[in-house]
């Protein structure tokens, strides 16, 4: 019995304090309650849940295409600066910095009957993308004199950045024995929004005829929106009214989760979700900010006439002003979510169990299953997709296990591990994704921590 | 049992052999060298600039006051700025060589930084000449706000100066700004 004990403390220890991931693991693991936020239409096998606040479910990922701490912070005798010239020279436009946080603070389901598993909630996320201005970057830090000809382009400034609270409500329904489908619906409440993308333009120094130089801005189109970042006309420093205002912010919107579960054979199955197509429409604190035009400097061209002096900087100012004009205001503008796909397809085999369900007499379960997941994110330049390989084994009927490959943009060499237990009402899961970043945190590209408490009642 | 006891033992392995590398956050001093350049000021006078028609005499001297430019007192310039090269490329299609004076003057016309006089010979069409000014925080350079270019004719030499005669006195101008942020 203690030793019994010794064990579940062990594992509680691994799957709750150590256990990280990325959320993507959960992915139509275990009949966990947390898949149906993943894929509204996974099957469930219990009459209610509901999970701890704020620990029903927490998830935290970080990552970054272009350089990893090592890269600037490798203790080896070079200085700080010879490395973010390294790493500087070896990062390319597409890369980007990313971190994603999620945390359910209310969540819960109940069975309505046979066929239908109604789950509710309300969580906050933060998410954040920023894709690396190479080009503004290495003006600012080399200036422009050894870039003569050189055209930095504008279009590298893309950014999103999202903080704000989902209530959703969901339904998982079975259509028949293979077929189980679901929705889900969501509405967000924006406490922070700042985007930027779709810029356009270049500013470009060469030689030139009229003088010895000639600096170029052409096809200058550039927006910057935000809201909830400015307050009164100037920036917001009130951290906790960007968390009270994930409740009830005034920025809303409307977003639709679906999903399904279809068995192709009793060993074979097909799962597929679409989470977060929706939008956010701003309308409070709003600001927006931008530039359009094309200019052409050439220096102050001097006109001789001692009688009538000229304020030529004033003029030039103007000028360029009225070529290239900024506009800022307070117009309410519309953000899409970054919608996601999921899809995965599951062999199970091995030892066979039958458990007593709600939807058939008993269900079928295998031990072992393994598969592909593919999981994609639409980003603001390109989408982020995800394939990975799992092995899913079941230790008991109480705990399961999932090891994981994936390759993505972050690495070819990810490697995940996670578990999902029911200890009497208490169902534990935990993830971590990226184990060698683990071993090796500063090499890392990308780390994930995935875990949640939740009491599942059958 | 045996089940349980391999992925906590793993767990476990990989959590106390967990490590990173040695790594240094105290060294984050990121020391920006930037070098950046832009055209400055043209002009083209002809010897119609250098005569007074109403007394039928030569001017002598000519000055170009140029301003109010306000960006060496801009706090991301004047917190940062350690070097100005300043670079002319002259046309001196005049057979009168031209000796140049540049003066930095502040809001009220006050000479803040005189740069020594440099001469263009008469019938140089390809002259270039780098002004070299090293900036500090208490730089009196970092307080001028116009430029006053003054060019005066050698009266000792050259054919006279005479308003339908088209040969021209031709400046080109770039700046380049050092900064060490």
């Amino acid at each position: 019995m203690r030793m019994k004990k010794t064990i579940y403390f062990l594992l509680f220890f691994c799957v709750v304090v150590l256990g990280y991931s990325q959320q993507k693991l959960t992915y139509s693991f275990a009949e966990n309650p947390q898949t149906l936020l993943l894929n509204p239409g996974a099957e469930t096998n219990y009459r209610y849940h509901y999970g701890i606040p704020l620990l029903s479910g927490f998830n935290i990922s970080v990552g970054s295409t272009g350089v990893n701490l090592e890269d600037l912070f490798l203790d080896n005798g070079a200085s700080f600066d010879s490395k973010f010239r390294v790493a500087l020279e070896s990062i390319q436009p597409e890369d980007y910095f990313s971190f994603n946080s999620r945390i359910d603070v209310l969540y819960g389901g109940y069975r309505l009957d046979d066929k239908n598993y109604l789950s509710f909630g309300f969580y906050q996320e933060t998410d954040i993308i920023a894709y690396v201005p190479k080009d503004f970057i290495e003006l600012f830090y080399h200036g422009n004199n050894r870039y003569l000809n050189r055209s930095f382009s504008l279009s590298q400034m893309i950014a999103k950045a999202d903080v704000l609270g989902v209530f959703h409500i969901g339904i998982s329904r079975k259509v028949t024995p293979r077929l189980n489908i679901g929705a889900r619906a969501k509405i967000y409440s924006s406490s922070l929004n700042i985007e930027t993308n779709h810029n356009s333009g270049t500013f470009t120094t060469f030689e030139n005829d009229t003088n010895i130089l000639r600096q170029t801005l052409n096809g200058v189109d550039a927006l910057i929106k935000t809201s909830g970042l400015i307050e009164n006309g100037s920036i917001t420093d009130n951290a906790s009214g960007l968390i009270s205002r994930t409740f009830l912010g005034g920025n809303y919107g409307i977003g639709l989760d679906f999903g399904l579960t279809y068995h192709i054979a009793p060993e074979i199955e097909f799962t597929a979700s679409v989470l977060d197509f929706g939008f956010i429409r701003h309308s409070k604190n709003t600001a927006q900010y931008s530039a359009k035009g094309d200019y052409t400097f050439d220096g102050i061209n001097f006109e001789y006439d001692p009688n009538n002096p000229r304020d030529y900087w004033q003029e030039l100012e103007n000028d360029f002003d009225s070529k290239v004009p900024t506009e800022e205001n307070n117009e309410a503008y519309t953000s899409w979510r970054p919608f996601k796909i999921n899809a995965a397809i599951k062999y199970s085999f091995g030892e066979i169990r039958k458990k007593a369900c709600f939807t058939d007499t008993y269900k079928r379960y295998y031990f072992n299953s393994i598969g592909f997941q593919l999981h994609t994110v639409m980003r603001p330049l390109k989408p982020q997709l995800a394939l990975t390989g799992f092995f899913e084994t079941a230790f008991t009927e109480k705990i399961h296990s999932k090891i994981t490959y994936t390759i993505n943009d972050y690495s070819s060499m990810i490697f995940g591990s996670g578990m999902s237990m029911q200890l009497g009402k208490v169902n534990l899961f935990g993830f971590v994704d990226n184990l060698l970043g683990v071993r090796d945190f500063a090499r890392a590209n990308t780390i994930s921590v995935n875990f949640g408490v939740n009491f599942v009642i059958e | 049992m045996r089940f349980i006891k391999t992925p906590s033992i793993l767990f476990f392995l990989f959590i106390f052999f967990s490590c990173t590398e040695n790594l240094n956050f105290d060294d984050t001093e990121l020391n920006i060298g930037a070098v950046h350049t832009s055209p400055l000021v043209f002009f083209t006078l002809d010897q119609n600039d250098f005569f007074d028609r109403v007394n039928d005499v030569e001017i002598i001297n000519v000055e170009v006051v140029i301003g109010d430019f306000t960006l060496l007192q801009s706090e991301g310039v004047a917190d940062n700025l350690i070097r100005i090269d300043f670079d002319l490329k002259i046309r001196n299609e005049f057979t009168r060589t031209i000796t140049s004076t540049v003066n930095f003057l502040d809001e009220n016309d006050n000479v803040v930084q005189v740069v020594a006089p440099f001469i263009i010979p008469a019938g140089d069409l390809n002259y270039r000449h780098r002004i070299v000014q090293t900036i500090t925080p208490v730089s009196p350079l970092l307080r001028a706000k116009r430029i006053r270019v003054a060019l005066r004719i050698d009266t000792s030499s050259g054919s006279p100066i005479r308003p339908d005669d088209p040969r021209i006195f031709d400046l080109k101008s770039t700046g380049t700004y050092y900064f060490e942020i």
